[in-house]
């Protein structure tokens, strides 16, 4: 409906979704890809190699989570709730 | 003399690269990878390699290009864990030291004045085919073409280890490039157990097809070690340290292992359940046709190659009703010990439509390349039967 012209700000989605998802039985949808994680993957993650090396690979919330512990230990700067933040953006972008 | 690689068609543009990104030292380690690395990716040396990383530099080969047993060296699969190092040809030396009597340095003129030999070797990187394992597993996702066939010239590691005199201790050999791990990633040095080092075939290869190392393929010198999964064959190699027991880093204590037994896919594995990498397992790979090609009726080849680490090719067997019948293939004549062999069927489809093509590799111990391949959680080597998409029509 957005897509079809409704106008929803961003801050009134996750009312306007809790609101169907009580009422209507709509299922709630998987957490959108934060821009924090889009953030942080651009200004830490792009240091030594482009994008392709991330983009091309396949896994879920665990296997960034590891990746991106290898990452720190070679260098990446990252907190560890950047770390957390930033992998679930990878799994579900 | 500055020149190190004029003898390599086409790499003056990539060498002048090289030298800017050199130049521009840490600055290199600080951003703005984008543009730079696509200035990069727009003078490799052959487009029609697919990047799977433009820096450090990981380039498969798409199968259907693989059509000859020896593969044209700008089509040859480039793995790289960091960036490529440049190395001017006077200043590099081998050192050998560790576990031998008589620690020595080589330069390149003096390795090339040492007795040589060559021998037509294939070499396959561990995570070949690694986009195929389900569930995913984190690592280059190489599909088919991290494989490819040349001819290696250079010095047998048996003649240099007899020079150094290794001593009874030794066991392993740890070798090292010029490369170096960015920031504090460690530095790729892989170990070498000696018994394969005095292998007659292991060489210290200055030349690939009869020309000088390119760059990438580890100029001036890399190992070859025959039979054995890719990151045996160190590039840009400056150091060989002998030694009594294993390397103790990342690369040989974390990197290409796999485990012991086989496990549920998915599950982690502790390093203490898991044993290094090393011959590759029996594997045939379809080159003709090429996947979800569309052919007219009428004589269909089908080809491709066959290789395994320690044994020979017996045969190549073909399917093209989804696994119910197999037919036996025609063998290449070229041959070496460990170099692919290359298959060929000719079909004659009788109607059109569309099919999946299987093919199946046996080897002399009787090993027959399996359906499924053998799940681990660095997903190293692939080597399921091979299946391509042919669909046949009138025109
Ligand atoms: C200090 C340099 C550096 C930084 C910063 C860095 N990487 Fe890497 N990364 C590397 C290198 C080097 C490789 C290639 C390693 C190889 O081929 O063995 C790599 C490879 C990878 C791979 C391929 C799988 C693998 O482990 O080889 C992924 C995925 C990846 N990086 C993700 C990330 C993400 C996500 C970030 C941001 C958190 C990041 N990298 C930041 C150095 C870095």
């Amino acid at each position: 409906m957005i897509g079809w012209g409704a106008r929803v700000t961003e801050p009134e989605r996750p009312v306007l979704l809790e609101y169907l998802a009580t009422h209507f039985g709509v299922t709630r949808p998987q957490p959108a890809p934060s821009p924090a994680g889009a953030e942080l993957l651009g200004t830490r993650c792009h240091v030594c190699h482009d994008s392709a090396l991330i983009d091309q690979q396949r896994l879920n919330v665990d296997g960034w989570r590891r990746e991106i512990g290898k990452m720190r230990a070679w260098g990446a700067r990252l907190t560890d709730p950047e770390q957390a933040t930033l992998a679930d953006y990878l799994a579900v972008r | 003399m500055h020149s190190t690689v004029t003898a390599v068609k086409g790499a003056g543009t990539r060498r002048s690269f090289l030298a800017h990104v050199c130049r521009l030292g840490g600055a290199a380690l600080l951003g703005t990878a984008g543009s730079r690395e696509r200035a990069f990716g727009a003078q490799l040396p052959n487009d029609q390699l697919i990047i799977r990383s433009a820096r450090p530099e990981d380039l498969e080969t798409p199968p259907h290009l693989l059509t000859s047993w020896i593969t044209p060296t700008e089509l040859f699969y480039v793995r790289s864990h960091f960036y490529t190092p440049v190395i001017r040809e006077t200043e590099w030396k081998l050192v050998i030291d560790g576990d031998v009597d008589r620690p020595f340095e080589l330069s390149l003129g003096e390795l090339r004045r040492l007795p040589s030999t060559s021998a037509v070797v294939t070499l396959e990187c561990a995570g070949n085919g690694r986009a195929f394992f389900e569930p995913p597993v984190a690592g280059v996702q190489w599909e088919k073409g991290a494989v490819g066939t040349a001819e290696w010239q250079g010095v047998r590691l048996a003649d240099i280890l007899a020079r150094a005199g290794v001593r009874r201790t030794a066991r392993y050999l740890w070798l090292d490039g010029a490369d170096r791990g960015i920031d504090r990633a460690p530095d790729f040095i892989r170990s070498l157990p000696l018994e394969k080092a005095l292998d007659s075939t292991t060489l210290l290869a200055y030349q690939m097809n009869g020309e000088p190392l390119p760059v990438p393929h580890g100029f001036p010198v890399r190992v070859v070690v025959p039979g054995w999964e890719g990151a045996y064959s160190v590039k840009w190699l400056t150091h060989i340290r002998v030694s009594d027991s294993e390397h103790g880093g990342t690369f040989t204590q974390a990197g290409y292992r796999r485990p012991r037994r086989p496990v549920k896919p998915g599950t982690i594995v502790d390093a203490a359940d898991t044993v290094p990498v090393r011959e590759l397992p029996v594997k045939s790979l379809i080159t003709s046709v090429a996947h979800d090609a569309v052919v007219a009726l009428g004589v269909v080849r089908i080809a491709g190659f066959a290789w395994v680490g320690d044994a020979e090719i017996r045969r190549v067997d073909v399917s093209i009703d989804n696994g119910r019948t197999w037919e036996e293939t025609r063998l290449g004549r070229d041959r070496a010990p460990y170099a692919w062999r290359q298959f060929e069927y000719l079909w004659r489809p009788r109607e059109t439509g569309s099919y999946a093509v299987l093919s199946r590799a046996t080897d002399s111990r009787g090993r027959v390349q399996p359906i499924v391949a053998e799940w681990n959680p660095a997903g190293y080597l692939w080597n399921a039967v091979d299946q391509v998409r042919l669909n046949v029509r009138l025109e």
